[in-house]
């Protein structure tokens, strides 16, 4: 019996002893090959190196949205009439004393108007503020319609008289809480930008862009006012500077686990060795990216450090491997081969585990998570190889440090040798008995019961205001509280979108039922203002019956209506007066706030009041709108992606163990962190978005590895004959240790995120920090108790074998 | 908010866009909102007593309340109006009636009837709980003397051959006067039987109509325009109202001072009955619809943002 316990073949120290053609066949093509096989990763290095350097940051605005929901469906399909409203930055210009009714600031505005308007790819016929001449007002005079800019730049002269003027001709553009705020402290300059500049032709540059308004921020800072941009463009920039300190957090992340690593074997060389192969597989996977066309973003740039912490664990366990087999006295060349036969299959499962579960985020239709379900599982693959198989063949020349190896085995065989001596392993040890087995369950379940209660709070979407990508304290969030707090339309918009019959867009029915969904959604707390041709038809209405206010209102009257022609703005309907969007400005795009705006203009479209051949609302667009979409999305494939995830792993296990009563055992622990990491988003502040969905996935999905290194071992005793508690305790002398390695490598691989400038990496650092950790005590402590239920003793051994204890 | 109104027990009424009611009884501190029947603009209210009362508005239509505003039920809507009208204009007495507008009223009232329900009262004289005459657009007109069971058309009673819009309605001394398009401005002196024309100011539309303290007939409008008229509207002197923009609506204070509300948000007060105005010095960047003193004597507006106390703004 004693013999299929033998952990060890025989050690040869002499490779002329060694027979060349034992082992596997995969073994032996790859070893006895091994200049080749190395020449071959060194050339596939050098081709993916030089790949990577053609490497892009990029942001892509249309690769976050779930392209095939309904709502973005229906925003695409109007895209062409919304694009005024599309890429736009929004800059609020504050007087730091009194108002802005003054000519030192009125100067000052002109110009930072003036600077702006020359920047590449602004939309200048469509960029206004108070100087640009297509800021009108329109009034009525005794002899009928009378209107003009809000500056006249031939008669403005900054004297008393002119700035009282340009007061009232602001209160009559009827624009105040848009155009300057609601207590006249600032004003605003709108700057769409065009996707190609007009001149050059060039696409817009971010990462420039930002720049160029933040030197404009300090410029005019000296000059007396405040400059407060939102926008699309600044959100990308400020995110592109973002991701540079990123390298930095990579290359903290691998001194961590370097350090980690040296702490463990005490072999510089071995150290470096499996670094560089962990590095390896970076270079590789960024060599990947634009032969697949992609780019970095900031979603996959999280990517490599998930692949270099997975190889760092990997590799790990095979340089411990080859280190106590060279310890025993073996060559470097068998000690790889025996580490290779050992664990590569072990090794192989968990790594095809980690890149299945990865790869079930392919069922969500939004691109960036399916580009990171794909660079990951390719990540992940690419480790077979470097971690796998170039790292042994290369351990198999360079061997690892005597001394370390000496320490490797002395500590070893110290434990070997009596079982009382760790204090660790014999605390671990004890949850195979009956009383810690209890009670590690009893407080696991009160574990899973807290976290159930509390994650049922969880939340779609982002759970904050502002930019959700960047921290609360960022610039741009600040500047978005400001202008949320001084202006009545916020840069959270909904579009809701009336389709009329062409030329049908003054229709008396939809005007009226859009001029009553404005009004039902106005009353909505969670909405600023809103704007459409529905409310401008009263205004207009008032316009045209002698500007009395007691016309305000849709009369209904088809002919009135219909001289309304001739002032509409594209706006307000497009070219063909078929099409109307109805603005909806949101206080902030918090996914409680989406939800209930969504739900009450859902409700609004189904009363068959509000539905009519000759219009038809529907849902959805504007910046919101998008998160209100991504946000439905996201929680449909939630619990989808979930099962899958676990179907998976599940499917693994059994494949692995062979054992049902084994798999649960390995999976148990995971839901419970899965439950728990749920609790932790509560806790946290953390909404399920598009960012941390994949931490859920790739959480169990490379928590799995520990239960399969733990319980492939503990299982392969059992089926020995092994007592539970004599398996366990030989795993973890076996195993143990990298176990505890791979748990601390693979968080300090993250952790580092935590410090992210960008708010979304910082809680997926978070997140996957804390599942590692918690994995891995589940892996040690649950594992062993719930065998202790589920694989009791005799299980797998015929009735008068007798238990190895 | 389009119209505010006080009534005899000092409740502060205000109604506008959506059929929005609300009242206040602390001078304005605390609004709460009526219940009424109705999603169209309103554009006048006002009480008889301090339960009853009646607000009108767009598509022709006139509530009624008789718990002090609290809530409302309609009394008469656009298509009644139009078959009100229709039915006086087919009645057989109509060639010899007086009016002026009697040769037109069944082309006219035809011409309504195919335009749908959509023409808005205006605004409306309250003689009693019983008695009250709504007007409004095109010169439409409706009376009741039964608290409003039954309403009779009235447009032939204003003399006048064209359909002008009635903008505003005013008592002075037992007389009542009409201001309306077009700078026409009517007079009755006999109940509100018939209303006839006076002497225009100007061509320019006419939005408000007051009676100053010491009699003096006072109407504004469009573009800033104002007149004044010592003779019951015989004659007409400008007033210098320093501003282009046009003046939404006014009120006679108790102190005899009269307030005019701008559609840019600016307040003129006179205290010379309407002899010369000044504008006061505020900020408020919303056009203003309606003025209303309250009992405490604050000033409070109505306009595009809603309700605004004047005494509470900021001053510039």
């Amino acid at each position: 019996m004693a013999t299929k316990l033998d952990d060890h073949a025989a050690v040869i120290s002499d490779i002329v002893d060694f027979d060349r053609g034992s082992g596997s066949l995969v073994e032996r093509i790859l070893f006895n090959n091994r200049p080749i096989i190395l020449l071959l990763c060194a050339l596939v290095t050098v081709f993916l190196g030089f790949e990577a350097t053609r490497v892009k940051l990029n942001a892509s605005f249309e690769n976050m949205i779930p392209m095939h929901q309904p709502f973005i469906v229906n925003f695409y399909k109007h895209y062409k009439d919304l694009q005024s409203q599309g890429n736009a930055l929004e800059i609020a210009v504050q007087a730091d004393r009194g108002t802005i009714i003054n000519a030192h600031y009125l100067q000052v505005l002109k110009e930072l108007n003036d600077k702006i308007y020359l920047l590449p790819n602004v939309d200048r016929a469509f960029m206004t503020s108070l100087w640009t001449p297509n800021t009108r007002w329109v009034s009525v005079v005794s002899d009928g319609l009378s209107s003009g800019p809000v500056i006249n730049s031939g008669t403005y002269n900054g004297s008393p008289a002119q700035l009282a003027i340009v007061a009232q001709n602001i209160a009559k553009t009827g624009r105040v809480g848009e155009l300057v705020s609601d207590d006249f402290t600032s004003s605003m300059i709108y700057v769409p930008l065009l996707q190609f500049d007009g001149l050059t032709g060039k696409p817009i540059n971010y990462g420039q862009l930002a720049s160029e308004f933040d030197n404009l921020r300090q410029k005019f800072a000296k000059k007396g006012v405040t400059l407060h941009i939102i926008g699309f463009g600044m959100v990308v920039g400020d995110m592109i500077k973002g991701i540079g300190k990123i390298l930095m957090f990579f290359v903290v992340s691998g001194l961590i686990a370097m350090a980690m690593l040296f702490w463990f074997t005490r072999c510089v060389r071995s150290t470096l060795l499996v670094v560089a192969a962990s590095f390896t597989a970076v270079i590789w996977q960024m060599g990947f990216l634009p032969l697949l066309g992609y780019d970095l973003t900031p979603y996959s740039v999280l990517v490599p450090f998930l692949v270099f912490a997975i190889g760092m664990s990997h590799g790990a366990q095979k340089m411990n491997g080859v280190m106590q087999d060279i310890g025993r006295g073996a060559h470097p060349l068998v000690a790889a081969r025996y580490t290779f036969r050992r664990l590569f299959l072990a090794g192989f499962a968990a790594l095809v585990c980690d890149a299945a579960s990865f790869a079930v985020l392919l069922t969500i239709h939004i691109q960036a998570i399916q580009r990171l379900a794909i660079l990951a599982s390719i990540g992940v693959a690419i480790l077979i190889f470097t971690n796998l198989i170039m790292l042994p063949m290369i351990l198999s020349y360079t061997g690892v440090s005597k001394k370390a190896a000496a320490r490797s085995l002395r500590n070893e065989s110290a434990e070997e040798s009596g079982r009382v001596d760790h204090p660790l392993w014999n605390f671990l040890d004890k949850f195979t008995q009956k009383k810690y087995a209890i009670g590690a369950i009893g407080i696991a379940i009160i574990f899973a019961g807290i976290g159930v209660y509390v994650g049922r709070h969880v939340q779609v979407g982002d759970l904050g205001a502002g930019a959700p990508e960047l921290r609360q304290n960022s610039q741009y969030n600040k500047d978005n509280a400001y202008i949320i707090h001084h202006y009545s339309t916020s840069s959270d918009v909904m579009v809701a979108m009336v389709d009329t019959p062409p030329g049908g867009c003054l229709n008396f029915d939809a005007l009226y039922t859009m001029n009553n969904l404005q009004w039902q959604i106005d009353q909505m707390p969670q909405v600023q203002s809103t704007f459409s041709l529905g409310s401008e038809a009263s205004k207009l209405t008032m316009l045209m019956t002698e500007n009395s206010p007691k016309w305000y209102g849709i009369v209904q009257n088809q002919a009135l209506l219909n001289d309304f022609q001739e002032h509409l703005t594209s706006r307000m309907t497009n070219f063909t007066c078929s099409f109307m969007p109805v603005y909806i400005y949101l206080t902030d795009h918090k996914a409680k706030t989406l939800n209930t705006v969504v739900n009450k203009l859902q409700a609004f479209i189904k009363k068959p009041d509000h539905q009519s051949p000759a219009f038809k609302i529907s849902l959805l667009g504007g910046n919101a709108g998008i998160d209100a979409a991504t946000n439905i999305v996201i929680k449909q494939a939630n619990e989808f992606m979930l099962a899958l995830v676990y179907a998976t792993v599940i499917i693994f296990c059994f494949i692995v163990f062979k054992s049902w009563r084994a798999v649960v055992c390995a999976v148990l622990p995971l839901m419970l962190t899965s439950v728990i990491a749920e609790a932790l988003m509560v806790w946290l502040n953390i909404g399920i978005k598009v960012a941390t969905l994949p931490v859920i996935a790739l959480g169990v999905g490379i928590g799995v590895d520990y239960a399969l290194y733990v319980l492939g071992i503990v299982m392969k005793q059992l089926r020995a004959g092994a007592s539970l508690s004599y398996a366990y305790h030989r795993t973890l002398l076996f195993t143990g240790k990298v176990v505890l390695l791979t748990g601390f490598t693979l968080a300090a691989g993250v952790i580092t995120w935590v410090f992210a400038p960008i708010k979304f990496q910082a809680d997926m650092g978070m997140l996957l920090s804390f599942m590692f950790l918690w994995n891995m005590l589940g892996a040690m402590i649950l594992v062993p108790s719930l065998a202790y239920f589920l694989l009791p003793e005799r299980l797998f051994v015929a009735k008068d074998d007798k238990v190895i204890v | 908010m389009v119209a505010i109104t006080r009534t005899p027990a000092n409740r502060l009424v205000a109604a506008g866009e959506h059929g929005v009611v609300i009242y206040s009884d602390d001078d304005g501190l605390n609004w709460k909102q009526a219940r009424v029947p109705v999603n169209l603009t309103l554009t006048c209210i006002r009480f008889a007593t301090d339960k009853i009362g009646w607000a009108v508005g767009h598509a022709g239509v006139i509530l009624k309340t008789e718990d002090a505003g609290e809530s409302w039920v309609m009394q008469l809507n656009g298509n009644q109006v139009n078959k009100m009208m229709m039915g006086a204009a087919q009645a057989p007495n109509v060639q010899n009636s007086p009016s002026p507008a009697a040769p037109l009223a069944l082309v006219r009232a035809q011409h309504f009837a195919d335009g749908g329900p959509d023409i808005p009262f205006l605004t409306m004289i309250v003689f009693s709980p019983q008695k009250m005459l709504a007007l409004g657009a095109y010169r439409i007109a409706a009376m009741t003397n039964d608290g409003g069971k039954t309403w009779q058309d009235w447009s032939l009673n204003i003399y006048y051959r064209l359909s002008r819009n009635i903008y505003d309605a005013t008592e002075i001394d037992g007389d009542y006067y009409l201001a309306a398009e077009m700078g026409l401005v009517f007079c009755s002196t006999d109940g509100g039987n018939s209303f006839l024309q006076l002497s225009s100011p100007s061509g320019t539309s006419l939005f408000g109509i007051l009676g100053a303290k010491d009699g003096t007939l006072i109407v504004f409008g469009v573009a800033g325009s104002a007149y004044s008229s010592k003779d019951q509207g015989k004659t007409w002197t400008p007033i210098n109202i320093s501003t282009q923009d046009d003046l939404t609506g006014g009120r006679v204070l108790s102190s005899g001072s009269i307030v005019v509300t701008s559609e840019s948000g600016q307040i003129f007060e006179s205290k010379d009955n309407g002899a010369s105005f000044t504008a006061l010095p505020n900020i408020q960047s919303q056009p203003f619809f309606d003025v209303q003193e309250a009992s405490n004597g604050a000033l409070i507006a109505v306009g595009a943002a809603g309700i605004t106390d004047i005494s509470k703004l900021k001053w510039a």
